[in-house]
């Protein structure tokens, strides 16, 4: 990582790696993806828009099963495991989210045809999630989650997908409805230009992110993997592993109340049932 | 420090713990709640609650009703108010509560923590937007008091906050390290990541004892818990990968796991963790 492209993403919040795939290892992803899209089930119009005219269009076209693009059959499974640890990333995350860095979740694959819907901008300083933010100390950087991209196919200014607030990493106040909407982006959203092999690197969580419609009559094409610091965990298979009879053992959980069982969640970001207040007479309840 | 109520946690109680990275909150367990763990130790803890030095876990597990008062710490109502505001609502157990013992005499746990490995992101100390977020937060409930010579925690007041590493020199008579007197039935609640240690009793007083229970915040891991390794997590298929690609499949907690290295052009695992 130069200090120009380190500047920039400690500026920014991203940096695109140009040209990294080779025109073979863009061949054999690609093919993966010709025999997997017409599998692909169409998520439901409008879904994750939060009430945007902007980010409208019809069903967003993903395979987010956890690790699924790891188990295809081989060949297939070749291009997205090499992506795994790829030295050019392995490089940049070492720096990124310090060495022992991990895989949290994905890959995803993200595609698009002409009026796919976007999703709202997500992710911002307030409020604050540590497990994803983004820290220096010592003059070390230290990011909580970061998210590579690996771009199948180009997409030129004005085709929409991913889209984000550039410095947004580092802002303390609540996003405001037009930018989180897209709406009334107060000209601080920025679509990013990427061509089909760029690799691009975004602070997934503590940047403001999502997606801009599709508007290009190419099809859109993005793997996504879901990185983070050594002691961070977002989803992914933690999401699986963390109810307290699977993380514990039952014969360490068996007969704790509702309230106890809430503290005994394994690490994942997204558990519910995992939240206690406390009343003024002392009554310890779930949220 | 005295509370304006036991049950939330006090403008003068986030000043002190943010200045201090630690707090006391004084006489939260009953003498019949001490007793009671007494009692399920002597029945189940291999022996009765006088004798005996080092450290035991899996109390959670024990038959009932042995298990039952230390699983009503880990939502003792005073103690989830204050981890609510430090720790983050959401919080959770990292690792089995222990029980430790230490005789007059023996040895302590020398200072360590904040300064000595560089930033720890499974500890990290920080404010945000007016909140304070600390990723580890140890509760420590002693069952014998805690005065001068009783042995016990040590802090370096301050030092989750520190930004310079930790000279060798430092250790307990080091003039900013202090020891908080506690009561049986205290509760203590501090970052892991401020400089601690624990003063063992002195020669001829008698055997200091204490509960411990690690929390961190929800999607945070400080241990290494179970499913950590490649094949626990996702399962066979994970061997068909290089020793580089599963290298980044492990699960989060701090352990000695394959590092990676790489120079753009090849990665390998490093030669030191």
């Amino acid at each position: 990582m130069s200090e120009e492209e380190r500047y920039f993403w400690d500026l920014t919040g991203y940096t695109v790696i140009k040209g990294l795939m080779t025109p073979a290892e863009l061949a054999a992803a690609n093919a993966a993806v010709d025999v997997l899209w017409d599998q692909i089930e169409p998520g439901g119009e409008d879904a994750a828009t939060a009430g945007s005219q902007a980010l409208r269009g019809s069903g967003r076209l993903t395979i987010s099963d956890d690790a699924f693009l790891l188990q295809l059959q081989a060949p297939h499974c070749d291009p997205f495991r090499r992506m795994l640890a790829h030295p050019a990333v392995v490089g940049r995350l070492n720096l990124m989210c310090g060495k022992g860095f991990r895989f949290d979740h994905g890959p995803h694959f993200i595609g698009g045809e002409k009026g796919t819907v976007g999703l709202r901008m997500h992710g911002a300083g307030d409020p604050h999630r540590p497990y994803v933010a983004y820290h220096h100390h010592d003059g070390q950087m230290f990011c909580g989650g970061v998210t590579v991209s690996w771009n199948l196919a180009d997409v030129n200014t004005g085709d929409g997908g991913f889209a984000c607030v550039p410095g947004s990493h580092k802002s303390r106040y609540p996003m405001p409805k037009g930018v989180q909407t897209c709406d009334d982006d107060m000209g601080v959203v920025e679509q990013p230009t990427v061509a089909a092999g760029d690799v691009l690197l975004f602070m997934d969580g503590a940047q403001t992110h999502g997606t801009h419609p599709w508007t290009s009559d190419a099809q859109r094409r993005a793997v996504l993997f879901k990185y983070a610091s050594r002691t961070s965990t977002r989803t992914g298979a933690s999401t699986r592993l963390a109810p307290p009879e699977i993380y514990w053992g039952p014969e360490t959980v068996e007969g704790m109340t509702a309230e106890q069982r809430a503290v005994m969640y394994g690490p994942c970001a997204s558990s519910e049932k995992a939240f206690l207040s406390v009343s003024e007479d002392g009554k310890v309840s779930l949220d | 420090m005295i509370a304006d109520s036991p049950y939330s946690m006090s403008a003068e109680e986030l000043y002190f713990f943010d200045l201090r990275g630690y707090l006391v909150l004084p006489s939260v367990l009953t003498t019949a709640q001490r007793g009671a763990c007494h009692e399920a130790f002597a029945h189940e803890g291999g022996g009765t609650a006088d004798a005996g030095d080092g450290e035991v876990s899996g109390m959670l597990g024990w038959p009932a009703p042995y298990r039952d008062p230390f699983r009503e710490l880990l939502v003792q109502p005073a103690v989830v108010s204050r981890l609510n505001e430090v720790c983050g609502s959401g919080f959770r157990l990292d690792e089995s509560p222990t029980w430790i013992r230490r005789k007059g005499g023996t040895q302590g746990q020398p200072l360590h923590g904040a300064g000595q490995r560089g930033f720890d992101s499974g500890s990290w100390y920080h404010q945000q937007n007016g909140r304070i977020f600390c990723r580890a937060v140890t509760v420590v409930w002693p069952l014998t008091d805690a005065g001068p010579g009783d042995g016990g925690f040590a802090i370096i007041p301050g030092s989750h906050k520190s930004c310079e590493p930790q000279p060798a020199a430092v250790d307990f008579a080091f003039r900013l390290a202090l020891q908080p007197l506690m009561k049986a039935g205290d509760a203590l609640l501090f970052a892991e990541t401020a400089t601690h240690g624990w003063l063992p009793p002195a020669s001829g007083k008698k055997e200091f004892q204490c509960l411990r229970y690690r929390f961190t915040s929800r999607g945070n891991a400080r241990s290494v818990g179970r499913f950590f390794a490649p094949e626990e997590r996702y399962g066979d298929w994970s061997d068909e990968l290089t020793a580089a690609e599963r290298a980044v499949l492990y699960g989060p907690g701090v352990d000695d796991v394959p590092r990676l290295e790489s120079d753009g052009n090849r990665t390998w695992i490093s030669a030191t963790p």
